[in-house]
């Protein structure tokens, strides 16, 4: 009887254990974005928000004076990060951290499913997203501003972006569909490199 | 207590501690908004509608009524397979959101008179406001358009009175549609352009040589400049930007800062 129980017990412990795994072993993201900016509280919390909806689990998030080693620690993380937010300063082919110091497409490795630089330029040219191997799959795409994008007009599409239609279709669709929420002619000139079926979902 | 029933009534708590945990995790994921308000009949006639003038034979799928916190107002929201529909509580049209966007057999060769004469054929069949003229008509990627139709106040546009749309010429198909429609402030500008960069540069405490654009529109007040400004309604402004890519809204009628921005660069 003892040996039966002990058995049940010893079932069920493993049980708890392959459940447990399974829970963690959904890919992870992270955002981080700069206080330099005046919308980086709203635009990190949003990001949040919608990478948790997407499945990213956990989806951990650094707001403040962000700075290039702890991106560059994401970025080259070995463990299940598969995206990435960066809300920041930079131009074509870079982004900043606080302090300014950019991270360019010669320092960035891995294979990412999702990643979204939110600063201006950050799409103008394919390095990024070549640099990020989110160009040429299925499933892995890369969002960025193809020309300068304001502080307001950012924030107003990641509310949207994030918010309210991301999970519903494709990336290229709820950015596209927040795009429209910002007014004004060419005021939202996000570009999206990859899979346009792509839904963003965690794998 | 045996040791045997010790152990069982373990493993019975463990397992209800893991499934509450997992259970709270899957559920504390979306909030789901308590809302008396729904989706009428009318509102879904309305939404049939424009879908058929879409060219789709969608059925609705769901409706909900979500607070929109950036427009301060509830929209009424018909889903179906392929759209997202929103509509105001009187139920004028809000906003239309492809969910797919059909494939592009060929790469987009519409030029602009195609997709002039497309967009403006499909603006008169939504009825959307005709005061409001084609603005804005510039490809946006290589299948996508983006066309704005604004209102024109004596040569100077209103973003905030207007239609943004994105589409597909090749397919005749509209990908996403808002429709904006903020008051607008109708004081005449008399405020000249350097008037208006002498305001900006001291109020970002610089020279004015190092302005170096200035240019009227519309723009909302904001509390950028002034944590205190409650102001959020539409102005004719001068919006002056400065060589580190500060933005500085000036009333074109009152030479007051009501506001700015910054470029993210």
């Amino acid at each position: 009887m003892n040996r039966k129980i002990i058995s049940i017990f010893c079932l069920i412990v493993i049980l708890l254990a392959v459940l447990s795994s399974t829970v963690n072993a959904s890919a992870s993201a992270k955002v981080f974005s700069s206080s330099k900016s005046s919308s980086y509280n709203n635009c990190g919390t949003y990001a949040v928000a919608g990478l948790s909806t997407l499945g990213y689990s956990p989806c951990t998030s650094s707001m403040g004076a962000i700075t290039r080693d702890s991106m560059l620690e994401w970025i080259r993380n070995t463990g299940n990060g598969y995206a990435m937010y960066v809300h920041t300063f930079g131009g074509t082919g870079y982004f900043n951290d606080y302090y300014g110091y950019s991270i360019d497409n010669t320092m960035i490795s891995g294979n990412w499913d999702f990643v979204y630089i939110d600063s201006s330029n950050s799409a103008s040219s394919t390095e990024l997203a070549n640099a990020f191997h989110t160009t040429g799959y299925s499933n892995r795409c890369f969002l960025g501003w193809n020309g300068s994008i304001t502080t307001a007009n950012s924030e107003r599409f990641n509310y949207y972006f994030w918010l309210t239609y991301v999970g519903k279709s494709s990336i290229r669709n709820a950015a596209v569909s927040a795009a429209t929420c910002v007014p004004g002619s060419g005021t939202s000139p996000i570009k999206l490199y990859g899979s346009t079926t792509y839904y963003g979902t965690a794998r | 207590m045996k040791l045997n029933q010790k152990i069982i009534l373990i493993s019975f708590v463990l397992i209800i501690l893991l499934t509450s945990v997992i259970v709270y995790a899957k559920t504390s994921e979306t909030t789901p908004v308590k809302e008396t308000k729904v989706v009428t009949n009318e509102m879904k006639n309305v939404s049939l509608d424009v879908l058929q003038k879409l060219n789709s034979s969608d059925s609705i799928l769901s409706t909900d009524v979500v607070y929109d916190k950036l427009r301060e107002k509830d929209l009424y929201r018909i889903n179906t397979e392929n759209y997202m529909i929103d509509l105001d509580s009187s139920n004028n049209l809000v906003g239309i959101y492809s969910m797919s966007t059909n494939p592009v057999s060929t790469t987009s060769v519409a030029n602009k008179d195609d997709a002039r004469k497309i967009i403006e054929n499909k603006y008169k069949e939504l009825n959307l406001p005709a005061d409001y003229e084609l603005s804005y008509l510039e490809k946006f990627d290589e299948e996508i358009w983006e066309a704005d139709f604004e209102k024109n106040y004596n040569g100077v546009y209103n973003k905030y009175e207007s239609v943004k749309v994105f589409f597909i010429p090749a397919n005749n198909e509209i990908v996403a549609l808002t429709i904006f429609n903020d008051g607008h402030d109708d004081s005449a500008v008399t405020v000249s352009k350097d008037d208006a960069i002498l305001s900006a540069a001291k109020e970002l405490g610089i020279d004015s040589s190092e302005i170096v654009s200035a240019s009227l529109s519309m723009e909302k007040a904001n509390n950028y400049y002034d944590e205190s400004n409650t102001d959020k309604s539409v102005h004719t402004s001068w919006v002056i930007q400065s060589a580190d890519n500060s933005i500085v809204f000036v009333d074109a009628s009152d030479n007051t800062v009501i506001g700015g921005d910054c470029i993210n660069e």
